[in-house]
């Protein structure tokens, strides 16, 4: 399967869950993707405070920011691994983790709603985080076979076709500790994909690995980008962001400070403080 | 030597009782703690007070007090039970809560990250547990649970003290009819060295395996 094959995929389940839900909808969604003042406590310190954003679809969205900028967190608030405690979170017309009655009142949606949510959403780590205990093709068809009930045989061909995708084909029978960092990332990506999300979040995947090998794994990204994948991407890589990515959001202790195309934020920095968190990291690279 | 020869076969028989009550004791905890150290980490808010309650007593009551309590108060509740069943249903109950704690704590042992990624793909609760967390907790707890095993199978001589005949109680007799404690009791040690040794040995040998391939990891 070719990776326009799998947006066409996505496109298919999207419509599917569009007609199937009986889910609140409202004025909210208007995007792909829609973040409304949110707002999330860890105990007495906001780390975010108020974000708003939206992303269209096919969008690339590329969070940056210092460590403790709570550009993680946001991320991990979409597929609703970080709960937040105010705001709405709207994603293809789904609101994210709660139900919302309109009158101010949210409720917890239940764990089997929470799961099928999750599996349109793909994520991957920065510490990887494959199955240690089974190989790697097995890594990439447990989900498909467990949650979307494939066939063996199916979710074994979508494997191995991702699995060239990502240029692992001769690794599907061997166990993630016998792969470097980067090979490791890359049956994280494929793993994700084999699930055929209509998003892709990435938590500074690059972050673990040795720099000669976040190349590859940028390229997989690359490449999913160009086949019109829809990524929220938190990154490091300044670079990369300017490359690829439609949109740059700058965060900083928990708010968004700017945010925009790439050409006009990471080249024309309004704010003192995007320009110097730009001017420390080309300093760090050069 | 006449008399050894002669309470052999007496004393083989009830150390194939022993093992017997042993076999039927480890697999019954083995499949009760098992549950209950899945059960108090899948529903933690529903069993797990209840599960540490229910070690927390069985950790601090003697097993004796145990078998004392099953053997002579069942009845005056009216109940009535074989005597093999109501010690086996005590030796379950006290292995199963040092059984549910190790496998409580090696699922909890596994790294939180394999949940949330498992999560990420859309996982049930119960199907991370299945495919994702018991498989790596498995070898984590073999070692401990042979361990235990061990203890389980020494455990079983404390029935005697309610009449129910196995090789401890059957050495007793034994030694009372010849009066000659020393070469009988030395057999009867025999008799559960031969028993647990080669599981302690076993578990010996996992955990060097067993570790070494962690740290590998």
């Amino acid at each position: 399967m070719n990776a326009g094959q799998i947006q066409e995929v996505a496109l298919r389940r999207e419509d599917k869950s569009l007609s199937d839900s009986a889910l609140t909808r409202s004025e909210g969604a208007r995007h792909f993707i829609d973040v409304n003042d949110v707002e999330k406590w860890f105990g007495q310190l906001q780390v975010l405070k108020g974000i708003n954003f939206e992303v269209t679809q096919g969008q690339v969205v590329a969070l940056i920011g210092p460590s403790g900028s709570g550009k993680s967190t946001m991320l991990r608030c979409l597929n609703f691994t970080e709960q937040y405690d105010s705001g709405e979170i709207w994603i293809d017309g789904e609101t994210v983790g709660y139900r919302f009655d309109g009158q101010g009142r949210r409720t917890v949606r239940p764990e089997s709603e929470i799961a099928r949510f999750r599996s349109h959403v793909g994520i991957v780590y920065q510490s990887y985080n494959l199955f240690p205990h089974i190989s790697v093709l097995k890594n990439i068809m447990l989900a498909p076979v467990k949650v979307l009930g494939h066939s063996k045989t199916k979710a074994r061909e979508t494997a191995m076709d991702l699995l060239a995708k990502v240029g692992l084909s001769e690794k599907a029978d061997a166990f993630p500790i016998n792969l470097s960092g980067g090979q490791q990332q890359r049956v994280a990506i494929a793993r994700a994909l084999a699930m055929e999300p209509k998003i892709m979040l990435f938590d500074e995947v690059t972050s673990a690995l040795d720099p000669e090998l976040v190349g590859e794994v940028l390229n997989v990204m690359r490449q999913l980008a160009a086949d019109g994948m829809t990524m929220v991407v938190v990154t490091h890589e300044i670079q990369f962001a300017r490359e690829v990515a439609d949109k740059v959001i700058f965060m900083d202790h928990g708010v968004i400070v700017e945010s925009g195309v790439p050409s006009e934020v990471l080249d024309n920095p309004k704010t003192e403080r995007l320009q110097s968190f730009l001017q420390r990291h080309f300093d760090s690279r050069s | 030597m006449d008399i050894l020869i002669d309470a052999f076969p007496y004393l083989a028989k009830a150390a194939f009782q022993t093992v017997w009550l042993s076999v039927a004791t480890i697999l019954l905890a083995t499949a009760v703690g098992s549950v209950l150290g899945v059960m108090s980490v899948l529903y933690k808010h529903v069993f797990g007070p209840l599960i540490s309650v229910y070690v927390f007593l069985i950790r601090g009551v003697p097993i004796l007090v145990l078998i004392f309590v099953a053997y002579f108060s069942f009845p005056t509740f009216g109940l009535y039970l074989n005597d093999y069943v109501a010690v086996l249903l005590v030796l379950v109950f006290y292995g199963a809560a040092l059984i549910s704690e190790i496998v409580r704590g090696a699922i909890l042992a596994v790294p939180y990250a394999q949940t949330q990624s498992a999560q990420g793909l859309g996982l049930r609760r119960w199907q991370i547990m299945t495919y994702v967390l018991l498989p790596q907790a498995l070898r984590s707890c073999i070692p401990p649970l042979l361990n235990n095993y061990v203890h389980l199978v020494k455990c079983t001589s404390f029935v005697s003290v309610v009449g129910v005949w196995e090789l401890t109680l059957a050495a007793r007799e034994v030694t009372e009819r010849t009066g000659a404690p020393f070469t009988i009791l030395l057999t009867v040690m025999l008799f559960y060295y031969a028993i647990c040794y080669p599981m302690a040995k076993v578990g010996r040998r996992l955990e060097r395996n067993l570790g070494s391939s962690e740290e590998a990891l």
